[in-house]
């Protein structure tokens, strides 16, 4: 009887954790992060700079 | 009674165990008798309770470590845009190859940076008047993680003041967007409402400042009127660089409806082939003609979408924004409040509100806003009117919101007797508004009206507030308006 409360009082403990985590790490849903490739990206600052833009 | 309470201890076992609304409950408390069957003061039973709290602790720490964001901040795609394109122009059910959003990643990063080390992207070099538009310090000053030099200057301004509403990305979808009304602005579309220019023009620096300073009454967009001139400063050149970003990104999206498939919007491979054949110093004839064709082909394609769309539609404007301030001519002598034809002229801005200013159809008859409430503004409008879409049924737009909109919310008319006005309440403001309209709202232009006119309007405006209709000539125009 003793250990089934206590394991009540740590389950209450338990659950108001894993509540207030699933409340904390709620993420609304949002665009996508803006993935680019670094070496495309070394590639296209070469080109771009190559070309005369002032023509 | 209550200080030998608290004196005895909120805690005190015995003294929580006399109170009726505890009672039973607090069973897992030690007894009072010590002849009942508890007996948690046991060593064993303590050792277990302990040993279960620290078990519990540890998956807490666990599950909150497990959550935490190691990834530097990044801009976001903007995925409602990407989303709208592939409906408009590939139908429900089929999508542009992903390899396309890292393509646009990769271009604008090459162009504007990330969040923590942004660039200007100056392609002119030095001289390039985008560093008018938008001055590289200004830029590192406002952007990057939140900071503070030996000499007290700040740095990261925009996450410090803006970004938990505007986003990181100027998306206007920060973490606390979703909770405001109205919602923060999206400077992607780079529509700017409260500006001293017309429709379809950039607002000037001026303006951007003015709202910063300010603030928008009655919305959640807070006075910065205590920042420094120089941080104002720079956070304008942040929101514009923002702005120019967003918008260059719509263009990249909007272009890919005119490529084939897995056509790339800028070829790398053909860039690398011209620099091939461009490095061969004595070249033959045919290796000539390619080049010539290779050439043409990739400065084509590098005008095309960096040139045109950057230079030309996303950045021009900015630069001129100046030129075209509306000029706001001198009020009539009738405006002032101690004129003796001032009624009159309260009057006949009375007669417009209801004739040809048409202001009646939105702000409602007796101009508390009650009119046209089913309208949504641009920022809404720009993607609920996708086929499909329908801006009352969630159902609907479920995949939009699912790609980060914000429920489309209707845009209520401006409750005019309220006497608070968002673009300022100075008659001058409200000449601008009624003469430019507001960009992205329903709000019109009234180019139909003279300056006088507008004037007679401004005047029954700033009357509805405070003022007395039964106290103007004629009263059964407003009968007659309520009647109906």
């Amino acid at each position: 009887m003793q250990i089934r409360l206590y394991f009540t009082a740590a389950m209450k403990w338990f659950m108001l954790s894993v509540i207030l985590l699933a409340v904390g790490c709620y993420e609304r849903p949002s665009a996508e992060r803006l993935e680019y490739d670094s070496d495309a990206v070394q590639a296209l600052r070469q080109e771009i700079k190559s070309v005369d833009w002032d023509e | 009674m209550i200080g030998p309470r608290i004196a005895k201890g909120c805690f005190n076992i015995a003294y929580l165990r006399s109170l009726p609304c505890f009672g039973n409950r607090l069973s897992c408390l030690p007894a009072e008798n010590s002849s009942t069957k508890h007996t948690p003061n046991h060593p064993a039973k303590r050792t277990l309770k302990h040993a279960i709290a620290k078990l519990v602790f540890a998956l807490t720490a666990l599950m909150t470590l497990g959550c935490g964001e190691t990834l530097p901040p990044a801009y976001k795609l903007n995925s409602v845009e990407f989303l709208r394109q592939e409906k408009l122009f590939l139908g429900s059910g089929e999508h542009f190859d992903d390899a396309y959003k890292q393509e646009i990643g990769s271009i604008l990063t090459a162009l504007f940076g990330t969040p923590n080390e942004p660039l200007v992207p100056a392609l002119l070099g030095e001289d390039d008047p985008v560093l008018e538009v938008m001055r590289p310090e200004n830029i590192n000053m406002a952007a990057g993680p939140v900071s503070l030099d030996y000499h007290g200057k700040g740095g990261g301004l925009y996450r410090q003041h803006c970004s938990h509403c505007h986003g990181i990305t100027g998306d206007g979808n920060g973490p606390t967007a979703a909770a405001l009304n109205p919602y923060p602005r999206d400077f992607r579309l780079a529509k700017f409402k409260y500006k001293s220019t017309p429709l379809r023009s950039v607002p000037r620096d001026h303006d951007l400042t003015k709202v910063l300073v300010n603030g928008v009454p009655g919305t959640s967009m807070p006075s910065f009127g205590t920042l420094p001139d120089g941080e104002i400063a720079a956070l304008v050149d942040y929101v514009k660089f923002l702005t120019i970003r967003g918008q260059y990104e719509r263009y990249l999206m909007a272009e890919l409806s005119n490529l084939d498939d897995g056509e790339p919007l800028i070829d790398l491979k053909l860039a690398q082939k011209y620099h091939q054949l461009a490095a061969i110093e004595q070249p033959t004839e045919q290796q000539e003609e390619e080049l010539e064709e290779v050439e043409e082909q990739h400065l084509d394609s590098m005008w095309g979408v960096v040139g045109e769309r950057l230079m030309e539609d996303a950045i021009e404007r900015w630069v001129d924004a100046d030129d075209n301030e509306t000029e706001i001519p001198e009020a009539p002598d009738a405006f002032d409040s101690g004129h003796d034809g001032h009624r009159d002229f309260v009057a006949t801005g009375r007669e417009l509100f209801y004739t040809r200013g048409n202001c009646a159809q939105c702000h409602g008859d007796t101009g508390v806003g009650n009119g046209q409430i089913e309208s949504f503004d641009d920022w809404a409008n720009d993607w609920i009117k996708t086929p499909g879409v329908n801006p009352f049924n969630p159902k609907t737009y479920k995949t939009f919101t699912e790609a980060g909109a914000l429920p489309p919310r209707p845009i209520k008319p401006r409750n005019l007797t309220e006497g608070r006005y968002r673009g300022g309440g100075q008659p001058e403001e409200i000449f601008l508004r009624i003469t430019n309209g507001i960009e992205g709202t329903p709000m019109p232009a009234t180019p139909a009206l003279t300056s006088d006119e507008v004037w007679a309007l401004v005047a029954y405006v700033k009357f509805l507030p405070y003022g007395d209709v039964n106290e103007l000539p004629d009263r059964q125009i407003n009968e007659k308006a309520i009647a109906r």
